[in-house]
C-alpha cells in the first residue's frame, strides 16, 4: 500500500470515528429526552355550587365574563334556607358565599380570578341546588401524555425541565410538577403536568384551555456520556448555536 | 455414431449423466419463478401501502433502492421465462452435419484441427485470436495450445499488447502466429481491430488469454452462421478457479446471467457479446467499422452497434471455454468497475429508449436492463444506511405499529423466494455472492460518477512489477463503511440494552457489519498472502478441474466483457 493511501485510509477512518461520535451525541441527547404524543393546555377549574334550592334573584355575570376574586356572581333566594335559619341553624360566611338571614338569600362570590366557562343558572331560574357556574382560573399548565419504558419513567422527576411547543411552533419553558401513570388497553400512559409562567404571557388563543401542545421533557442523564453531552451543549451555547 | 458430439457422459457415471439430462427450464423452475414473482408483487404492495409508511427520509431511501431491485427482479424473471427454447433449429443441425463434409479421411470419426470447415457447401476460413496484455506466459501457453487444437481448419494468433519477447518465443514454439502492434490505443478493441487489418478470414474467434477453449468450440458455434443474419455466437464463461472467496463470489454472481438471462435474451435478439469465447462474422464487424473502441466495455457496445444495424446474435449456454474468475480484490474491483462503467455509459450517452436508435422494443428493453443493471449494485449501499438512521435518529422506514411478523412475511416473500429460486436453479446458494454484493456498491458508485463525468479511473497504486499491490488501495470506502457500521452496532446494542428490547435495526446493522467484516478479513488475508513470497499458483488449474458442475461466470481477470 502506498504511503499516500495509508495516510488517506487513516484520515478517512478518523473522519468516520468523528462522524459516529457526533451522531452518538445526537442520539444520546434524544435518549435523554422524551416527547409527548398528546398534550394540551389546561387550567384549574372550580364550580360555583348551590347547597340550597331556590330562585336566582340576581345574576351579575354572563358566560365568558372575566371575574376577579371576590366579585359577586349570583344572589339566590331560598325558602329552605330561611326555614333552616329560623330553626336556629347558623351558616357562617365564607369567601364563596355570604348569607343574608333577614331576606333568606345567599350571595355567591368568585374565589379566584378567572373566566366564566359555563353558566348553569340565569336570573329568575328556579334551582334545585348543584352547579351554578364553572369558572376557569387564570393559571395555566400543561398536561402531556407519554408512552415511556420503565427505565425512562424512573428518570422523570418533579422539577425536570420541559419545553412546550405551542400550536404556532413557539416554545416556552416550564418544569414538571406532577407525574402520574395509568395502564390501559394501549399500554402504560404517563401523564406529566408541566407548569410554566410563560403560558400566561402568550397569545390567549394559543394558551386557551384545551389548546394542543407538544412537550419534551429532559431526563436525568445518568449515562456514561452525560459529561460529554454537557460539554458539547456548553460549547454550542457559547458559540451561539444553541 | 458421432463421438465428438460433446460426449460428456462417461459410460455409466451418474453424475455426468444427471447433468446432461438436466432440464434447466423444468416445470418446478417455472412454478418457483411464478411464486417468486408473486412474492415480489406482495412485497411491493406492502411497501406502497400508505398505512405502513414511516418517516419519509428512510422510506424514500428504501423505496428507491427496493424499486430498482424489484423492477430488475421482475424483468429478470420475465427474461428467464422467455428463454426456454433452444436457439438451435433444423438449419443449424443440418449445417453442423455438413461442417466437416468430405473431411473424413480413412473413415476417421474424431475431427482434427486440420479438417477443412464447410458452411452451406462452401469452404470457410476462421482465425482464432488470443488477446494478451501482460499475462503469465504459462497461462497464455495453455490457452494458445488449446486454441491451436480446436477442431476444424483455422489459424491461431496471439495478439500481444504486453509486447513480451517470451510470448513471441512461445508462439514460435507451439506453432501459432504472433502479432504485436506499436501503439496500444483502444485497449483490447484496438488490439483486435489491428489484427483484423492483417488477418482476413470469414470468421474470427476471440479468447482472453486465460480462457481455454474446448476442441469442439467451432463445431458447436459455426453452424449458426448458416443464417446469414447472425453476427456472432457467444458462449458462456466458465471458471475453473473457484477456489477462494473472491473468485467464488465473483463467479457465482454471474451464474444466473449465463445460465438463464443470456439464453432468455436470445429471444429478444439482445444477447450480447462478453468479450471472450465468442465467434464473429467478419462482414458484420466490417459493417459497423470494427470492434467498438470508445469504451472499456467494447463487447457490449459492439453488440449494441450490431443490433442497431439489424444483425442477429446467438447465445448458447454450453461451456466451450474455461477460464479464471478474478481471484483478488484488485482484479474483482477493476472488473466490476469496467463492466458497470460500460453499462452506465449506455445509459448516459446512448439511451436505448431513444426513438432515434433503430432497435426493436424487445432490444430497447433488454439494453435498458443492461444500462441500469448496476444500479441494483448501488441499492445495497442505500439500504445499509437505513438501520443507522433508526439507531441515531429514530427514523423508521415503516411505521412502528407494523409487527415484526408482518414485515418478515413480506420481506421473506421477496428475498427468500429469490434465494430459493437461485438455490434451486443453480444447485447451490453461495453466501460469497451476498457478501461481495453487499461490499461492492462503492465500485458501482465510482462507475456511475466516472460514466457521468466521462473520466477514466486512475488508481493510486504502485506499479504491477514485483509484489502485488495491497487490496486496501482499492477498498478504502469499504473500510470506512465497516468502521461506521461496527461503531454503529456498538451504539445500537447500547441503545437496545437501555430500552430493554432488541430492535430490527440492530439485527440488520449487525448482519451488515458482519458482511463488510468478512470482506475486510478477505482483504487482510490477501495482504497476508502477498507478504509471503510464494510462487504463483499453477497455471493449469482450469484444465485440471473437471467441469462437472460448471459455474458460469463473468469474464476473466484480464480485459473481459460486460455482464
Amino acid at each position: 500500500m502506498t504511503w499516500v493511501n495509508r495516510l488517506r485510509l487513516t484520515l478517512g477512518i478518523l473522519g468516520v470515528v468523528a462522524l459516529v461520535a457526533v451522531l452518538t451525541l445526537v442520539f444520546n441527547q434524544r435518549q435523554n429526552q422524551i416527547a409527548s404524543y398528546t398534550g394540551a393546555v389546561e387550567a384549574d377549574k372550580y364550580t360555583v355550587g348551590a347547597d340550597y334550592a331556590g330562585t336566582v334573584v340576581e345574576q351579575d355575570v354572563e358566560q365568558g365574563d372575566p371575574v376577579r376574586k371576590g366579585e359577586r356572581l349570583f344572589v339566590v333566594q331560598s325558602l329552605a334556607l330561611k326555614e333552616s335559619l329560623s330553626n336556629g341553624l347558623e351558616v357562617p360566611d365564607t369567601d364563596a358565599y355570604r348569607v343574608n338571614a333577614k331576606h333568606g338569600t345567599i350571595t355567591y362570590f368568585a374565589v379566584k380570578d378567572g373566566q366564566v366557562r359555563e353558566l348553569n343558572a340565569r336570573l329568575g331560574n328556579s334551582i334545585a341546588g348543584g352547579s351554578l357556574a364553572t369558572i376557569a382560573a387564570d393559571n395555566r399548565f400543561v398536561l402531556a401524555n407519554f408512552k415511556l419504558v420503565p427505565r425512562d419513567y424512573a428518570r422523570v422527576h418533579p422539577g425536570s425541565a420541559a419545553r412546550i411547543r405551542l400550536a404556532d411552533d413557539t416554545v416556552v419553558t416550564g418544569t414538571v410538577s406532577d407525574i402520574s401513570a395509568t395502564t390501559g388497553e394501549s399500554g402504560t400512559v404517563t401523564t406529566v403536568r408541566v407548569k410554566s409562567d410563560d403560558l400566561t404571557r402568550v397569545t390567549a388563543a394559543l394558551a386557551a384551555p384545551g389548546a394542543p401542545v407538544s412537550v419534551t421533557v429532559a431526563l436525568q442523564d445518568s449515562g456514561p456520556l452525560a459529561g460529554v453531552s454537557d460539554a458539547a451543549t456548553d460549547l454550542l451555547a457559547k458559540m451561539g448555536l444553541k | 455414431m458421432r463421438t465428438h458430439d460433446l460426449a460428456l457422459v462417461d459410460d455409466l457415471n451418474p453424475e455426468t449423466r444427471r447433468l446432461q439430462t438436466r432440464n434447466p427450464f423444468s416445470p418446478v423452475v417455472m412454478v418457483l419463478t411464478i411464486l417468486a414473482t408473486t412474492g415480489v408483487v406482495a412485497y411491493s404492495i406492502f411497501l406502497l401501502n400508505p398505512a405502513n409508511r414511516g418517516d419519509w427520509l428512510p422510506y424514500l431511501l428504501v423505496m428507491a433502492a427496493e424499486s430498482i431491485l424489484i423492477i430488475h427482479a421482475l424483468l429478470a424473471m420475465w427474461t428467464i421465462m422467455a428463454g426456454s427454447r433452444s436457439p438451435r433449429n433444423d438449419e443449424y443441425y443440418l449445417a453442423r452435419r455438413e461442417l466437416f463434409e468430405g473431411a473424413h479421411p480413412n473413415g476417421a470419426v474424431q475431427p482434427t484441427p486440420k479438417w477443412p470447415l464447410r458452411l452451406d457447401g462452401r469452404p470457410v476460413s476462421v482465425a482464432v485470436f488470443i488477446t494478451c496484455y501482460g499475462e503469465d506466459v504459462d497461462v497464455i501457453r495453455r490457452t494458445a495450445t488449446a486454441a491451436r487444437d480446436i477442431w476444424g481448419e483455422h489459424t491461431t494468433w496471439i495478439l500481444d499488447d504486453g509486447r513480451s519477447d517470451e510470448v513471441r518465443g512461445l508462439a514460435a514454439e507451439i506453432g501459432v502466429q504472433y502479432i504485436r502492434r506499436l501503439s496500444s490505443g483502444g485497449a483490447k478493441a484496438g488490439n483486435v481491430n489491428h489484427a483484423l487489418s492483417q488477418v482476413k478470414t470469414d470468421y474470427f474467434c476471440i479468447f482472453d488469454a486465460d480462457f481455454v477453449p474446448r476442441p469442439e468450440f467451432l463445431y458447436q458455434t459455426l453452424p449458426f452462421f448458416t443464417d446469414t443474419n447472425v453476427a456472432f455466437v457467444q458462449t458462456p464463461q466458465s471458471y475453473g478457479n473457484l477456489n477462494n472467496i473472491v473468485s467464488r463470489g465473483a463467479g457465482f454472481m454471474q451464474a444466473v446471467f449465463y445460465r438463464f438471462i443470456q439464453p432468455g435474451r436470445n429471444h429478444f435478439n439482445a444477447a450480447f457479446c462478453v468479450g471472450t469465447n465468442v465467434v464473429f462474422r467478419r462482414t458484420a464487424i466490417d459493417d459497423i467499422g470494427g470492434i467498438y473502441t470508445d469504451s472499456k466495455s467494447e463487447d457490449v457496445w459492439t453488440s449494441l452497434m450490431l443490433h442497431e444495424r439489424g444483425w442477429r446474435s446467438i447465445y448458447i449456454p454450453d461451456v466451450l471455454a474455461v477460464g479464471d474468475a478474478p481471484e483478488t480484490i484488485e482484479d474483482y474491483t477493476k472488473q466490476q468497475l469496467r463492466w458497470a462503467t460500460g453499462g452506465f455509459e449506455i445509459l448516459f450517452t446512448h439511451n436505448p429508449l431513444n426513438p432515434r436508435r433503430p432497435l426493436s422494443m424487445d432490444q430497447r428493453l433488454m439494453y435498458l436492463v443492461t444500462a441500469t443493471h448496476y444500479l441494483t449494485g448501488l441499492a445495497p449501499g442505500v439500504l445499509l444506511m437505513v438501520p443507522a438512521l433508526e439507531i441515531f435518529f429514530d427514523l423508521r422506514p415503516v411505521v412502528l405499529g407494523t409487527t415484526l411478523a408482518t414485515w418478515a412475511l413480506y420481506y421473506a416473500g421477496f428475498y427468500l423466494m429469490q434465494i430459493l429460486l437461485a438455490f434451486y436453479t443453480l444447485g447451490s446458494f453461495r453466501w460469497e455472492v451476498l457478501m461481495l454484493s453487499t461490499a461492492s456498491f462503492p465500485i458501482y458508485h465510482q462507475a456511475l460518477t466516472n460514466a457521468f463525468s466521462g473520466k477514466e479511473q486512475k488508481w493510486h497504486v504502485t506499479g504491477r512489477a514485483g509484489r502485488r499491490s495491497s487490496p486496501f488501495n482499492f477498498i478504502r470506502p469499504q473500510v470506512y463503511l465497516f468502521t461506521f457500521l461496527a461503531l454503529t452496532s456498538v451504539v445500537a446494542i447500547w441503545r437496545d440494552l437501555n430500552n430493554a428490547q432488541l430492535s430490527l435495526a440492530t439485527a440488520w446493522n449487525l448482519t451488515n457489519t458482519f458482511a463488510l467484516g468478512v470482506f475486510v478479513v478477505v482483504a487482510l488475508q490477501e495482504v497476508h498472502r502477498n507478504r509471503r513470497p510464494v510462487a504463483t499458483a499453477g497455471p493449469s488449474r482450469a484444465l485440471e478441474t473437471p467441469v462437472l458442475n460448471p459455474a458460469f461466470a463473468g469474464p476473466s481477470s484480464t480485459r473481459g466483457g460486460l455482464s
